[in-house]
């Protein structure tokens, strides 16, 4: 299913990025920024974020050159003022006057578009390579198309689904109940859909409106590529789990049989035997499904003319994630720079850069832009991770 | 004095990487071998970014041109000749004696917030809360939990006065900030089951009431939730939680992606010890209570007894019966199970199944009482 490296007659002029970090190295730098950052009451954490990025840019490498860093953390530390601000409001009003709940999340909604812009732009007119910066082409009516389009056209399968829907309802209990109920059900039914879309409607928007420089990129796949991935994520977890529960099924069955567990602990034992199985399975899904994307991401992304490609694979990545999973669980935490070294390691030296026009490339300025929108983005959960 | 750098120049404005040699004299006059700017300029113009491990240095021109050099520590001189500091954060860094300092402090810290500091702010925060907030939020979770999973109380209205009654006696010298009120429901999926809702109400449940062999039970079960809203125990487990999610942020923020699984943990662990500790401080309100009022502390413990009876052996055997027959059923297998304990199903063992519940053992507890 991998696309080959060699299917352009230029194979030459694509190469691998390098990660050229170290997880010890990396150790005292985060500890002791870490560190730092509760001394100062949070205050350094913003100087920890950049010398973070700046750690891990500068050490991938293309061509001989590192990725740079150049964002300032005065600026990070006032978007995070006002993100930690937005933080509490919008805790203390869904938690203590759940009636101004729906408005704030309206604001939200209209706010979050332009969050999702700033932060693309901060973060990319940051990132600079051979001493050139990338650049994003703002456009606010597309951001407001990607998150508002699919959200309204799920509302508007949800009417269709209500209005369709007999008033009264049979439950699995057996009573009736008015369908009026269930409409938070339906509202996320008819969302589940518009996932895919959104996704590929987030990434077009993204790589459409990047450039190095005076070099574009654009985004050549279709909203049908991400639908099959997910509906392939789907029925393969589906069918997983079909699997583990026939397995589990039988192996209870010859335990159990004629005598139902009834002690406490055994009943625990039980659990364990049911949710380990069932975690490995989750780390080996979400393994390839990341990987599939992040290939398929990557083999859509045209820089210039030539397409990056990628060539990660499903069982790496679940080992890494699992691997990296156990080290932090076991060292309290402690091992989170040789996790985040190891998942750059891969990510790098799986995705291949078309280099041919990088030497031509020339600077375009851009006016520079704030960092809140990246800060609020990251405290609210907005991932715009390519 | 003066200072030679050997690296690459690049102009800002093309991606094209010249080698060269920047050369800084005695004056601090900046200039490059081969020469690639039209004039000099003055070494304090140029800026350096700070050291960052296994990267090059970079000294930035006022224009937007770049100087990269691997040489940190003739870099370092010529600065510190011109009185400029460099790599002092770097140096930090690289010291093991440093990161296993940092270490203690990060792990101390993190241990402190999350098994102490977090639940003492919560402790002062709660009172602070104003109570028609807790109120409003009290009848918003009641209307939800009457959505989802309760239903109409099938006691008699006599039974509904003679309970409510009793709850009036019990707390007759209460002077806390409360409205207290009582509310029956029937339980159903939540079975024997009382809890304390923020704002001052205490739902009871049917099954709780019928499982009680007399008013001293009940009592215990009502004061012991009386013991929740004292506590404010609610409001705290909401505090605390919020807390938690801001520390791990502040912390693990810069984590970058992190698993959720991880940043969901120290919540989860929390979680477990502060229901434990809150069940414990309800309990002690509860006796201490009953001390007071004169009802035999015992009854208290012969109904957490009587419902662990219920929840091993008659839950669901008894729940599809309905009013009247339903104490009846109740009655008569909880009877049952305690004159033969080993029926139907085991004695709570204990072991890891009790650290990870969120009820303390009802065993430990009744011996807690007892002392």
């Amino acid at each position: 299913m991998d696309r080959p490296i060699n299917d352009t007659n230029n194979n030459n002029s694509r190469q691998a990025l390098e990660f050229t970090g170290s997880g010890t190295e990396y150790f005292g730098i985060w500890i002791v920024n870490l560190a730092l950052t509760i001394v100062t009451l949070g205050i350094f954490s913003a100087w920890a974020k950049v010398r973070r990025l700046r750690y891990f840019y500068g050490h991938t490498r293309l061509d001989g050159h590192g990725f740079e860093y150049l964002g300032d953390p005065k600026r990070i530390l006032i978007g995070r003022l006002i993100a930690v601000s937005l933080l509490a409001i919008y805790s203390a009003v869904t938690r203590y006057l759940p009636a101004y709940a729906f408005p704030l999340v309206c604001v939200l909604a209209v706010l979050i578009p332009f969050i999702l812009v700033s932060s693309i732009a901060f973060t990319l007119r940051n990132t600079a390579y051979r001493h050139i910066r990338f650049r994003f082409r703002t456009s606010y009516a597309a951001a407001y198309k990607v998150v508002w389009l699919p959200i309204l056209l799920s509302l508007l399968l949800a009417g269709f689904v209500y209005s369709a829907l007999p008033q009264q309802l049979a439950s699995n209990q057996g009573a009736m109940v008015d369908k009026a109920n269930l409409l938070p059900q339906i509202l996320l039914l008819c969302f589940i859909p518009m996932i895919p879309w959104l996704d590929y409607l987030r990434a077009r928007f993204v790589i459409d409106h990047s450039q190095y420089g005076s070099l574009r990129c654009n985004f050549t796949a279709g909203a049908g590529s991400f639908y099959g991935l997910y509906g392939l994520m789907l029925v393969i977890t589906l069918g997983a789990m079909l699997l583990l529960l026939m397995i589990l099924g039988v192996i209870f069955s010859a335990i159990f049989v004629g005598k139902p567990p009834t002690n406490p602990a055994a009943l625990g034992k039980m659990v364990l035997v049911i949710v380990i199985p069932v975690y490995l399975v989750m780390f080996l899904l979400s393994g390839w499904f990341t990987s599939r994307r992040n290939t398929l991401l990557r083999n859509s992304a045209m820089f210039g003319k030539q397409a990056l490609s990628g060539d990660f694979k499903g069982g790496a990545m679940a080992w890494i994630l699992f691997t990296n999973l156990l080290g932090m669980v076991f060292t309290l935490g402690l091992f989170y720079p040789w996790a985040a070294v190891r998942q750059a390691r891969y990510n790098a030296v799986h995705t291949w850069i078309p280099t041919e026009e990088l030497a031509s490339v020339t600077a375009e300025h851009d006016v520079d832009r704030s960092a809140v929108g990246e800060e609020i983005g990251d405290f609210f959960d907005i991932d715009i991770g390519l | 004095m003066s200072f030679a750098l050997a690296g690459r120049y690049f102009d800002g404005l093309t991606a094209q990487a010249i080698d060269a040699t920047l050369n800084v004299d005695a004056e601090g006059g900046v200039t490059l071998e081969p020469p690639l700017r039209p004039s000099s300029l003055q070494f304090s113009l140029l800026s350096a970014d700070s050291r960052i491990a296994g990267l090059p240095a970079t000294l930035r021109f006022p224009d937007g041109a770049v100087f990269e050099t691997p040489d940190h520590d003739t870099l370092a001189i010529c600065l510190h000749h011109f009185g400029r500091r460099y790599g002092h954060l770097h140096r930090l860094e690289k010291k093991i004696i440093n990161a296993i300092v940092a270490s203690v402090l990060v792990l101390g810290f993190a241990g402190v917030s999350y098994f102490w500091g977090i639940g003492l702010v919560a402790r002062a925060v709660a009172p602070l809360v104003p109570t028609e907030v807790e109120q409003q939020l009290g009848s918003s979770v009641l209307d939800q939990l009457d959505k989802l999973v309760l239903e109409p109380t099938q006691l008699s209205s006599e039974r509904q006065q003679q309970i409510t009654r009793l709850f009036a006696a019990d707390t007759a010298h209460y002077h806390g900030s409360y409205q207290l009120r009582l509310a029956f429901r029937h339980g159903h999926y939540l079975a024997a089951n009382a809890f304390a809702l923020p704002g001052g109400t205490i739902v009871l449940t049917d099954e709780l009431a019928m499982l009680a062999d007399n008013d001293a039970q009940l009592s215990g079960v009502l004061l012991h939730e009386l013991g929740h809203l004292e506590h404010r125990h609610l409001m705290r487990n909401i505090i605390s939680q919020s807390a938690v999610g801001v520390v791990t942020l502040l912390i693990l923020g810069d984590a970058g992606t992190v698993s959720n699984l991880v940043l969901a943990l120290p919540n989860i662990l929390l979680q477990t010890a502060f229901s434990r500790e809150a069940e414990r401080e309800a309990d002690d309100y509860a006796v201490a209570q009953m001390r007071q009022l004169g009802i035999a502390t015992s009854e208290f413990g012969n109904i957490l007894a009587r419902l662990e009876s219920y929840y091993h052996a008659c839950r669901s055997k008894t729940a599809s019966e309905n009013g009247p027959q339903q104490d009846e059923a109740i009655k008569r297998c909880v009877a049952a199970k305690q004159a033969n304990p080993t029926s139907g199903q085991d004695d709570n063992t204990g072991g890891w199944t009790d650290y990870l519940s969120t009820h303390p053992a009802t065993r430990e507890r009744i011996d807690r009482l007892s002392k």
